[in-house]
């Protein structure tokens, strides 16, 4: 399973134990003793999801929180506290800085595991998106249409993708631009292009609907 | 004083009256003697005329007719008497005779031969002189049977005016005496003598004047006392009457609602402008019981107790009033806060061991270690996160002990004596490590609690042992009053050296963790130190060592 965690813990024995348990799960694990060297190397490369510990050497873990959760490019790491303050305006605090999760030491860590199991679940089902009898495995990189592969380009898949994950919701053509082609100036059209070649490649042109003016949807 | 008007006015009377009578007396004495002397100069001038200058007892007969008491002398121009109707014989020269000296004035004596007062008069006349003497009129007999009779009526009049006026002024008087017995009975004086003299009406109001006086000043220094004690006070005092005005107020109470001016006599909302504790007064007004409210400001906390007042203290009416009470309990809050945050902080330390202990136990009961090497060491890591939790307790039930106000033993302790035998149970550690100890000991002894100076020199030496190098040394110097323990340790930074007496700061938590290490020793250290009085300086120096210095006296 490709999930990695990073651990931000500066008691050695916690974090080592936390190290052998995720370990257990199967997981991956990175344990970091201060916020510098978390830092260092999370610009890096970025994790899956984050075990906090507040009380650090070297800077205070909820400062760690607020500039992680400052860039949205962080959204989907989910971060989990760990931390010796029980009051409940430490979890408040947390919870509203942006973590998901606030686990109180000392921990059971067969509770500690169920949680970051249950998050991983969480993010493991919005890798795979669902819509009619089509299932995206984003992970995979597989499209499948009633147990058949069907084959897209890169930035079909992107797009149906986008469309399958808001099934039920109108996009707009430059939202579909933005998200998939990023910024800079594009042909509108492509997106037409790209969403009439999909409609071809699924061999279902009520899939994906056109609200004109609007944008596209897929039908739930 | 009803004796003196009566003698003053009986003396009065008794003058005028002697005055007027004597003036009475003297006038009449004038104008008979005025008379009898024109009288007699009439009948010289008739006795002239009549005389001829032969015709002596013819005229002697004419006057005795007039007056028998009437007595004519002719005498010659030689002073021979040539006849005299009284006397018969030779009589002497009658010249020298004042009236004979002096013609036509009367001349006034007394007679030898008639044993009388006398009045004299001459003329020359027809060749002789004509004398004529009369008898003077016994006025002083008159005057003295006047004299008697004015005497009796005079006396009359002294008992007559005497009793009335005594009467009179009695009653006069009788207000004034009442009065002057009141003021006498202030005075303290109750004898009826006093009540006679006037005199002593002004000393007595001197007197009550200067009782007056002296009750004021007391009652002057009983206020001044009594505001001296009410404003130094370390309380506040107000007191509110049935009115919702200020009666009374002093110092610190000023102080704390911010007010200078006088205020006494306004209604409270004058001197409260905090609605909260404005709410806690009326609710007292209105519900007549006890209440309290905390107040913060300034960086302090106080306590404000409002009650009702009973209606002894203001007046005799159906109504009360309030005192309002002002404590600064800053202080107990304080204690109660650094409490609050020692028990944090202690059950904050002690998670971590309880997490790697609870952590270790829960992967070897659900196999997650294979490894047995891997199995013993977690066991071990249990076993020491477990004495260190003890180590923890156990020094935070010192500190504990120490902050506490318990009575502490005193006895001799040998300084010496103690440092050996720490030494002696470190020896496993020194051992290992491979420490130099160097002792410079000399015996001292100083008075103070054994148990306590023990735990002092264990946390110093534990420190220098832990903190060490290894092959390290470290260097005890004991003199009278004075220990100093030097080691070649890792030493600390200027940055962390301030922290170092702060409970629970370790600058490196997991080397402390290796060494068992509470986070308290340092702070226990300061403590005693304080408790009994004992200077301690610290000083240290990264990779160089750490030195302790611990005065005792």
């Amino acid at each position: 399973m490709n999930y990695l965690i990073y651990s931000i813990e500066d008691d050695k024995d916690i974090a080592h134990i936390i190290n052998v348990m995720v370990k257990k799960q199967g997981y991956q694990i990175e344990t970091f003793y201060n916020g510098k060297s978390f830092f260092d190397t999370f610009y890096q490369k970025k994790p899956n999801m984050i075990l906090l510990d507040i009380n650090l050497p070297d800077i205070n873990g909820l400062e760690i929180l607020k500039r992680i959760r400052s860039d949205v490019s962080n959204d989907d790491i989910d971060i989990i506290i760990i931390s010796a303050n029980r009051l409940v305006i430490d979890k408040v605090d947390g919870l509203d800085l942006g973590a998901d999760d606030y686990i109180e030491k000392p921990f059971d860590i067969l509770e500690l595991m169920s949680r970051i199991n249950a998050h991983v679940r969480r993010f493991k089902r919005s890798r795979i998106i669902q819509a009619g009898n089509v299932i995206i495995d984003k992970d995979a990189h597989i499209v499948k249409k009633d147990d058949q592969i069907i084959s897209l380009t890169s930035k079909e898949f992107d797009i149906l993708a986008l469309l399958c994950e808001n099934k039920g919701n109108v996009i707009s053509r430059d939202i579909i631009l933005n998200s998939i082609w990023g910024n800079g100036s594009y042909e509108s059209r492509t997106v037409d292009m790209h969403i009439k070649s999909i409609r071809n490649k699924l061999n279902d042109n009520d899939f994906i609907q056109t609200v004109y003016g609007v944008g596209y949807r897929v039908r739930v | 004083m009803k004796r003196r008007i009566t003698i003053t006015n009986v003396l009065i009377l008794f003058c005028s009256s002697l005055l007027l009578l004597l003036s009475f007396f003297f006038f009449l004495y004038d104008f008979n003697l005025k008379n009898e002397k024109q009288e007699i100069a009439n009948y010289l001038n008739i006795v002239c005329e009549v005389y001829d200058g032969e015709n002596n007892e013819q005229v002697g007969e004419i006057i005795k007719k007039i007056d028998n008491s009437m007595r004519l002398t002719i005498i010659a121009k030689d002073g021979q008497v040539l006849y005299d109707s009284s006397v018969n014989g030779e009589l002497e020269s009658h010249l020298e005779r004042p009236e004979i000296v002096n013609l036509g004035s009367v001349s006034y004596r007394y007679s030898n031969t008639l044993k009388t007062k006398m009045l004299y008069i001459a003329a020359f006349d027809d060749g002789n002189y004509v004398r004529l003497a009369i008898k003077a009129n016994d006025i002083n007999r008159i005057i003295n049977s006047m004299l008697i009779v004015e005497l009796v009526v005079f006396m009359l009049l002294i008992a007559i005016s005497s009793y009335s006026i005594n009467k009179i002024s009695k009653k006069v008087l009788l207000p004034i005496k009442q009065e002057m017995i009141k003021l006498g009975t202030i005075v303290g004086d109750n004898s009826d003598y006093y009540a006679d003299n006037i005199n002593v009406i002004s000393n007595n109001i001197d007197h009550i004047q200067k009782l007056i006086n002296e009750k004021v000043e007391s009652l002057e220094k009983e206020k001044n006392k009594i505001n001296f004690i009410i404003n130094s006070l370390q309380q506040g005092l107000v007191i509110l009457n049935e009115d919702k005005n200020i009666v009374l107020i002093n110092d610190y109470a000023k102080k704390i609602f911010e007010t200078n001016i006088d205020i006494i006599g306004n209604n409270y909302l004058y001197l409260v402008r905090d609605k909260n504790i404005q709410e806690k007064i009326e609710n007292v007004y209105q519900n007549k019981q006890v209440d309290s409210y905390e107040l913060k400001q300034n960086n302090s906390t106080y306590l404000l107790t409002f009650a009702p007042l009973g209606q002894e203290w203001l007046d005799d009416t159906n109504t009360f009033g309030i005192s309002i009470i002002i404590v600064d309990i800053s202080g107990i809050r304080n204690v109660e806060k650094m409490k609050k945050e020692f028990f944090a902080n202690a059950s904050h330390e002690l998670k971590s061991p309880l997490t790697t202990i609870i952590g270790y136990q829960q992967l070897i009961a659900n196999d997650l270690i294979s490894d047995e090497e891997e199995k013993k060491k977690a066991i071990n890591k249990t076993l020491k996160e477990a004495n260190r939790m003890n180590n923890i307790i156990k020094d935070m039930l010192d500190i504990a002990r120490l902050e506490g106000d318990i009575k502490r033993s005193y006895s001799k302790v040998d300084l010496k004596q103690i440092i050996e035998d720490t030494l002696d149970l470190y020896s496993q550690e020194i051992k290992e490590n491979h420490l130099v100890i160097n002792k410079f000991l000399t015996d001292t002894y100083i008075i103070g609690n054994e148990s306590d100076v023990t735990k002092l020199i264990k946390n110093i030496i534990d420190n220098a042992i832990k903190y060490n190098k290894k092959g390290g040394k470290i260097n005890i110097t004991l003199t009278p009053y004075e220990l100093i323990v030097e080691d070649s340790g890792i030493g600390i930074s200027e940055n962390d050296l301030k922290h170092v007496f702060e409970r629970f700061y370790r600058v490196d938590k997991t080397k402390s963790k290796e060494m068992l290490g509470t986070g308290l020793g340092l702070s226990i250290v300061k403590h005693i130190c304080q408790t009994y009085n004992y200077t301690i300086t610290f000083d240290s120096q990264i990779d160089v060592g750490s030195k302790v210095k611990i005065k005792f006296k």
